[in-house]
């Protein structure tokens, strides 16, 4: 195996919570807001479905497979040829997502760091992201567990700020145009919530397997209520203005004021948003180290770090030519790219495993 | 080793974000903006920055502890920039707690005058909102006695809640609210008292300026806008006056808890609205011969203030309602929320809708305490009802 070490459960729920609170935080309510108006709050129950089937097939595949990542379990069950160009495609399509991230980052820093050259702030998180991925999952696992509180206590210290200035009345009418709008807000965070089907590369590390379903079950439900408790401190606050601003989360830290000298709370909501893009980025590069060296079949993936980095790097300016293309495509496509990728494709491979009745029995006995 | 070295050395230069980095002596803190209308086209943008010097210099002489530069240009941003060009130091708003727009601008309209700062990274949501009467540079070149510079008295009086309080977010809800109705508080001048010295004055809030499509087209004064903030549950700390029935005299109550209530109903086609308000406070003077220590007196006195708070209320409406016949009231909001369907139908024309609500009255005072006397101070105990 290319990876030797072993991460707990509980570590593999804190990995991959950021992989879809991160994104979430930054414009999350706004975008749900756009489609669903005063029932964004619904959205996510919506979306979330659609992470506990992608980490539900993870689990059954890892479970058929142990040890496997898609792209090794994939030549199982379908052969070297089909696998290979499929695995391609999963490289592809990790590699473009992780520098659309990558991207998204910097321009939200770039906001705030107006003349600070694009370039060095991804080189600068691409960096820091490569130093883990060479420390291997142990180090990835650690660091989000450490970084855990960090990025979950300035997000509830805020809401508990700004309560005397919410409007719960915003919630009203409840479903006044029917289920749809907010079916349409769940879009957009339904590809956020497919992407945990990353947690299929951290499975085969686990060392304690009979928890990984209940970790990854409490990762799905917890992402899901921040989310919904996010969308709802950003209507209470903002209500028809909502889906007006970029970055509600942010206005709703700025708008924290205690006594007159505790304000200005959006430098620590930066701070939780780069600590939850260096969790997803890190999971994203992981995952694409990881499966270039199984695809080729390399004894290391330490070798491939520094290139891929480089080509995340590229891939923010080559693949993605604008903000106004990322939020096109972050509106269509990449839900439409990341449901394909992560829910229905490794539902097909399971399918397929189930009907020809193949399982890896080697290392089943192994571990079992 | 040498490679730890070299790579830690190469992070250093990443931390210090050098592009953007930013000293405190080399940005011009912004405490207060004044927008005016100079002709239809041009605007007149006037800026309040503070002199960090004379903190460190405060020896209580009259020198100011701010500039004002103003210019104009096609819009806010166009004025800015030429504001800028005579300011030594980079402009920062992120300070910025007032802004004021004068009377001619907000009632040529006020739409064209948001964007700039939603826009900006700087201003803060939280920063209050007014409209001058006449010229809001005016306000900004006052030296108020009390306070450091007159943004600082408009930010503090609007803090204790004097008139109604609209912060920028406020008004970009309002804006995207779309029912095409927006308030904002008022400041004025203060005559000043000497004559000789026409800079020491200072600010007040007196009254409310009430919008239409943007527009500005009427004022409510200090008095009528007291109604307002009790029917915009806005109220803090407000002191009620009030004659108890069959006594000569009068009571004032002071209240420290209140909360409206607005509940819309449609009855038979017909749209109601029921204001319930709830408050709880002291008596601070009391002018009859009653003590004001048994039940049935404390009654007689909640109904009283309750009678004076319902008279003041109706005068806001009376005036909102009526004669201005625009909702700054959230009347709106509240059908919105309980009647979707039928709000839906008449949005176009909710205005119409709102002046010919039946409004509703429900008052509870609650008093809690009568101060530290048991019977009324100045009279010969031989007066008191007992």
């Amino acid at each position: 195996m290319l990876e030797t070490g072993k991460i707990s459960a509980l570590q593999i729920g804190m990995l991959i919570y950021p992989v879809v609170m991160s994104t979430a935080m930054l414009s999350g309510p706004s975008l749900m807001a756009q489609q669903a108006q005063n029932d964004l709050w619904l959205s996510p129950l919506w979306a979330s479905l659609g992470g506990f089937f992608s980490v539900w097939i993870a689990i059954q595949l890892n479970k058929r497979f142990p040890g496997m990542s898609i792209i090794e379990l994939a030549r199982e069950i379908t052969g070297k040829a089909p696998a290979a160009v499929l695995g391609f495609l999963y490289l592809y399509v990790l590699l473009q997502a992780n520098a659309v991230i990558v991207r998204e980052y910097a321009d939200f820093i770039a906001y705030f760091l107006q003349e600070t050259p694009l370039v060095l702030i991804m080189g600068a998180l691409i960096l820091v992201c490569s130093l883990a991925v060479k420390g291997g999952i142990e180090v990835m696992g650690r660091t989000a567990q450490v970084f855990f509180p960090a990025f979950i206590l300035p997000l509830l210290m805020m809401i508990g700020l700004v309560f005397p200035a919410l409007d719960p009345g915003n919630l009203l009418p409840i479903l006044d145009k029917g289920l749809l709008p907010s079916v349409k807000g769940a879009y957009i965070p339904l590809g956020w919530f497919s992407e945990m089907f990353l947690i299929s590369y951290l499975l085969p590390s686990l060392s304690d397997r009979k928890y990984a379903a209940t970790s990854a079950f409490f990762a799905v439900v917890g992402a899901m209520l921040t989310m919904v408790i996010v969308n709802m401190v950003t209507l209470f606050l903002m209500g028809d203005a909502l889906d007006n601003v970029l970055f509600p989360i942010m206005d709703t830290a700025r708008y924290v004021n205690v006594a007159d000298f505790f304000e200005n709370m959006d430098s620590a909501v930066m701070a939780v948003w780069v600590i939850g893009v260096y969790v997803k980025v890190s999971m994203f590069y992981y995952a694409t180290v990881l499966g270039t060296a199984q695809w080729l079949n390399l004894t290391s993936y330490q070798p491939l770090i520094l290139p891929v980095g480089m080509l995340i790097l590229l891939f923010c300016f080559w693949g993605v030519p604008s903000v106004y293309i990322v939020k096109e495509a972050a509106a269509v496509a990449i839900p439409a790219l990341f449901v394909l990728f992560f829910c229905f494709i490794p539902a097909g491979l399971l399918l397929w495993a189930i009907v020809r009745g193949k399982r890896n029995r080697t290392e089943e006995a192994e571990s079992g | 080793m040498k490679w730890l070295v070299c790579l830690l050395c190469l992070c250093a230069c990443l931390l210090g974000g050098c592009w953007d980095r930013v000293e405190i002596n080399d940005i011009a803190l912004v405490t207060a903006a004044a927008i005016d209308l100079s002709t239809p086209d041009v605007i007149e943008l006037s800026v309040q920055v503070f002199i960090p010097r004379s903190v460190s210099e405060g020896n209580g002489s009259q020198e100011a502890m701010t500039i004002i530069r103003t210019e104009k240009g096609d819009n806010i941003a166009d004025a800015m920039s030429k504001v800028q060009l005579n300011v030594p130091r980079k402009v920062f708003w992120g300070h910025c707690r007032v802004y004021i727009y004068g009377e001619a601008l907000a009632r040529h309209g006020l739409n064209d005058f948001v964007d700039f700062f939603a826009r900006h990274p700087e201003p803060r949501n939280r920063a209050y909102v007014f409209v001058s009467k006449g010229k809001a540079r005016d306000i900004l070149q006052v030296m108020p006695p009390l306070e450091r510079y007159p943004a600082e008295v408009v930010r503090k009086l609007s803090d204790m809640h004097v008139g109604i309080n609209v912060t920028l977010l406020d008004l970009q809800k309002m804006f995207a609210a779309g029912t095409d109705s927006i308030a904002l508080p008022m400041v004025e001048l203060m005559k000043p008292p000497n004559e000789e010295r026409p800079k020491e004055t200072n600010p007040y809030l007196s009254g409310t300026a009430v919008f239409r499509n943007g527009k500005m087209i009427g004022t409510l004064s200090a008095q009528t806008t007291k109604g307002l903030i009790w029917l915009r549950d806005e109220a803090f700390r407000m002191t009620v006056t009030g004659k108890i029935t069959q006594e000569r005299g009068l009571v004032t109550f002071r209240s420290i808890r209140e909360k409206t209530r607005l509940k819309p109903r449609i009855e038979d086609g017909r749209w109601k609205m029921l204001v319930e308000i709830d408050t709880v406070g002291f008596i601070v003077q009391n002018g009859t011969r009653l003590t004001l220590d048994t039940p049935e007196q404390i009654a007689k006195t909640e109904a009283a203030m309750s009678k004076e708070i319902e008279s003041e209320v109706r005068l806001a409406l009376q005036e909102v309602q009526k004669e201005l016949q625009v909702d700054i009231l959230n009347f709106a909001r509240q059908f919105h929320r309980k009647y979707p369907k039928e709000f839906a139908a008449v949005r176009e024309n909710w205005n119409q809708v709102f002046s010919e609500i039946e409004v509703d009255f429900k008052v509870k005072v609650n008093v809690r305490r009568t101060g530290l006397i048991a019977v009324p101070a100045g009279l010969p105990n031989s007066d008191v009802k007992r």
